[in-house]
């Protein structure tokens, strides 16, 4: 078997996801707060809350899309399995799920840790 | 087990092909029904969908179901005063003035075995241009679409021409103090606008939904094609049995060998 080359992730793709990743955690951790207001008691907040979380939801739909696309970058780049696909592609989904990715992709492209291994 | 280098894994890939297929067939649907949402829009009224009128609404109950339905009707035009119902609508750019007239619906079509009033929206005329009002038809079977009441207002008979009255909304329970009870809820809207007025344009959709439905076809076309993209992806970099992996054996994920197998069946695959 040949050893695997180091992948080529360039700099902008590992930027643009990080990015990408960062804005589309947070966007979901607001619309998921935003759900809080369905819990009993609450529905006083209706009225002033709801047209806002619905403009947040379209914005993070458009976000995620975006998203979607730099993960999609990186992935070819650092050609990496489809699990880790599959994991990138719930970051958008699963709240706080994006950011845990988002460190440990870092991390292990670091450039520093790179040159020790 | 006798796998050779380079045979293309039928099952795997058969497994592959058919999640796509299910997972594009789900995210087309999705996004082609949200697009017939958005571009349609509110319903459009079918003519040819037409029920009797007490199939959709009883006199003097609420409209709920009825509203929107294409009806037809029979029955005549009463000698009652007609409302000109103003309030400020603007038609084409100009300043409009709906004619409402009271139709009696025959005691037979009413589904209560007895008549009732309907008030039937049959034009419209400039609001500088009153005179053109005339009497009613003589038409005894009309057709349109249910149209729902508006809020109550005040009407008057003081400057309205001879044979009418003022109102400022389309309001049965206005009507109805003008008008021989019971009355229906609703309002029909003809077809046809009676001679020498002008008709009602069809009812605007709604834009703010349509914007939304519309947006979220997109987002689901484009999750298929990311999924059809990686579909692809996957088929091709792992469609044959590559060299070092003779049986087979799904390559787990995650693994860095993945890319180097990948990048060799990739060469395999090509001429």
């Amino acid at each position: 078997m040949t050893p695997s080359p180091r992948p080529a992730v360039t700099p902008g793709a590992l930027t643009r996801y990080k990015v990408m990743a960062i804005v589309t955690g947070s966007l979901l951790i607001l619309v998921f707060l935003g759900m809080l207001r369905y819990l009993p008691g609450l529905d006083s907040l209706e009225e002033s809350l709801d047209p806002a979380m619905f403009l947040l939801a379209q914005i993070h739909g458009f976000v995620y899309m975006v998203y979607l696309v730099t993960v999609l970058q990186l992935w070819l780049q650092a050609k990496w399995g489809y699990g880790r696909l599959f994991t990138m592609f719930l970051g958008g989904i699963i709240p706080f799920l994006s950011f845990v990715i988002e460190r440990r992709i870092a991390d292990e492209l670091d450039p520093a840790k790179e040159a020790t291994s | 087990m006798s796998a050779r280098q380079g045979d293309v894994r039928w099952g795997p890939v058969s497994t592959v092909v058919a999640a796509l297929v299910v997972v594009l067939g789900v995210c087309g649907a999705l996004g082609a029904w949200q697009w017939s949402v958005g571009t349609h829009g509110g319903d459009p009224v079918e003519a040819a969908d037409a029920v009797p009128l007490a199939d959709a609404l009883a006199p003097a109950s609420p409209a709920e179901g009825g509203v929107g339905k294409a009806v037809t009707v029979s029955g005549a035009f009463t000698q009652a005063d007609a409302a000109l119902v103003g309030g400020g609508r603007v038609i084409a750019g100009v300043e409009a003035v709906l004619v409402v007239r009271p139709f009696t619906v025959a005691a037979d079509a009413t589904g209560t075995g007895e008549a009732a009033t309907l008030p039937v929206v049959v034009g419209w005329v400039p609001a500088d241009d009153l005179a053109r009002v005339g009497g009613p038809s003589g038409a005894t079977e009309l057709s349109g679409y249910l149209r729902g009441s508006e809020g109550a207002s005040v009407s008057t008979s003081e400057g309205a021409p001879d044979g009418t009255f003022l109102a400022d909304t389309l309001s049965p329970a206005v009507f109805a103090q003008h008008w021989d009870s019971p009355m229906y809820s609703a309002l029909l809207v003809t077809d046809t606008p009676e001679e020498g007025l002008q008709a009602i344009p069809a009812p605007e959709p709604e834009t703010e939904l349509n914007f939304r439905s519309i947006v979220y076809a997109f987002e689901w076309w484009l999750f298929a094609a990311f999924f059809l993209f990686v579909g692809v992806r996957w088929i091709r970099d792992n469609g044959r049995v590559a060299p070092d992996a003779a049986d087979g054996d799904e390559p787990a994920p995650d693994v860095p060998t993945d890319a180097a197998t990948a990048s060799a069946a990739v060469k395999e695959g090509s001429p």
